[in-house]
Parts: C-alpha cells; structure tokens; sequence
C-alpha cells in the first residue's frame, strides 16, 4: 500500500529547497541523452546527416534537441550517395 | 487490487514475451511500460499509432495495482497528484520560454530526483478521442485510462490476445 503522507512530505521538502538551476542543469543533461540516442538509433538504421541542419542558416548542433531527427535533418543513405558525388 | 490491462505495439516477426518500455518524448507519464484500461482504447491506439507495420497486436497483463499511485479512482491520489504537477508548472515550466517543457520531463524529473520511490506506477485518465466513446453526441461518458508502470515486477501474466490491420 502507498504511504501517501510520507511520500507528500518527500515533495514537501523537496520544493523547498528546489532551484531553476537544478532542474536546467537535469533537463539539459536530458536533452544531451536524449538526442544521443535519436542519433544513435539513426546510425544503426544505416543513415548518415548532413553538416546542415535543413533549417535555414543552423548547423545541426545549433538545433533545440526537440528538432534534431525532426524531418528535413537527416537525409537517406540514397540521398547520402548522391551528396558525397556531388561534393 | 490486480488489474487486467492491455498493452498495444506494431506487429513484429515476432510476439513479444514482455510488454515495450516506452521512450516516446511526448510519454506523458515519464519512461514506463504503458497500458490501457480499456481493450478498446488499446485497439484504438493500434489504428491510430501504431501503424508503421500496417499491423498492429494487443496483449493483455495482470498488473499489481497496491504500489501504484490510483489518480483516477482515488480522490486523496489525484489531489495529491495535481498538487505536484502544478508546483512543477509554477517553479518550472512558465519560466522556460526556450524549451518547452513536457509533462514527460516533470514526470522524468520526479523519478529521477527519486520522489517517487515506493511508487510502482501511475494510473491516470485523459480525454479520448475514440468515437465509441462519444455514444452520446459528443458528451464522452467513459474514462479513457492509462497505467505507467515504472517496476516490471508487478507486471505478472502478459499474454498475446489478438492482431488486427491498422
């Protein structure tokens, strides 16, 4: 059975001392993960990404992480052979 | 209490012998295995998300409901619960205007800080969008519910109930 009360007075104390920098530093180390796997999922699917982000004027690593592996970031292995030879 | 509970996933080469872990950014409920309430919302699920394979399967497990936060029957839970999501709103989210800060993040964040250790997961209700549940003009008179379950071991008896075409 759930201690509710004891688990209210966790959070309780929690709050109390909880900053913006604790939960920025945690969230940015969450998007860093984060985005580690998408990229890692992406490779061994065979797929490669362009130096460019596919949004005007950003690199790939100037992307929020929401936006990396959102469509227009990474190209095909197809599209990928065609961007070596032209290169 | 031990619940009955379906799980839905793409159609595979193979059945699976243990539900998915779910990572998806917008798991509203934090990283867990999730399961519907309803077979029917389960098998709304597979036509509407899972349709990468053109198939979709449902399976059925038993979960063991004592550890698990019950925000949907358990008036003093759900208080308790949007008490904290709230706080999290207030200190968290309405000042980050460059990240849009998800319902999966404070969830995460909360697990990670570990205030939720004897909690083996949560049941929450949301609004569903299933035609069968809106019999009556648009009025949804039925709950649309889901369990995230954050320690396998209560997962007992997960089995293969059936496949359909998306």
């Amino acid at each position: 059975m759930i201690d509710l009360q004891k688990i209210e007075d966790r959070f309780e104390k929690f709050w109390a001392s909880e900053t913006a920098e604790s939960f920025d530093n945690w969230l940015a180390q969450k998007d860093r993960e984060s985005a580690k796997r998408h990229l890692l999922k992406f490779f061994n699917r065979g797929g490669y990404f362009t130096p460019y982000s596919g949004v005007e004027g950003k690199k790939l690593y100037e992307l929020p992480t929401q936006q990396v592996g959102s469509e227009g970031n990474f190209i095909t292995p197809q599209q990928s052979e065609v961007f070596h030879n032209a290169a | 209490m031990v619940r009955t509970v379906y799980h839905t996933q793409e159609r595979r080469r193979f059945r699976l012998s243990f539900p998915v872990k779910c990572y998806r950014s917008d798991a509203w409920l934090g990283e867990g295995y999730y399961f519907w309430y309803y077979l029917d919302d389960a098998n709304h699920w597979g036509i509407t998300s899972k349709t990468k394979t053109g198939y979709y399967e449902m399976y059925a497990a038993d979960i063991d409901c004592e550890d698990v936060l019950d925000t949907v029957f358990n008036e003093e839970h759900y208080l308790f619960w949007i008490k904290q999501i709230e706080t999290a709103i207030a200190y968290h989210v309405k000042r980050r205007h460059d990240r849009q800060v998800t319902l999966k993040d404070i969830n995460d964040y909360f697990v990670a800080k570990k205030l939720l250790e004897g909690v083996k997961g949560v049941m929450f209700q949301d609004i569903s969008n299933n035609p069968s549940s809106q019999f009556v003009g648009k009025f949804q008179y039925r709950k649309r519910i889901q369990i995230a379950v954050y320690d396998e071991q209560i997962i007992a008896n997960f089995v293969f109930v059936e496949e359909s075409k998306c």
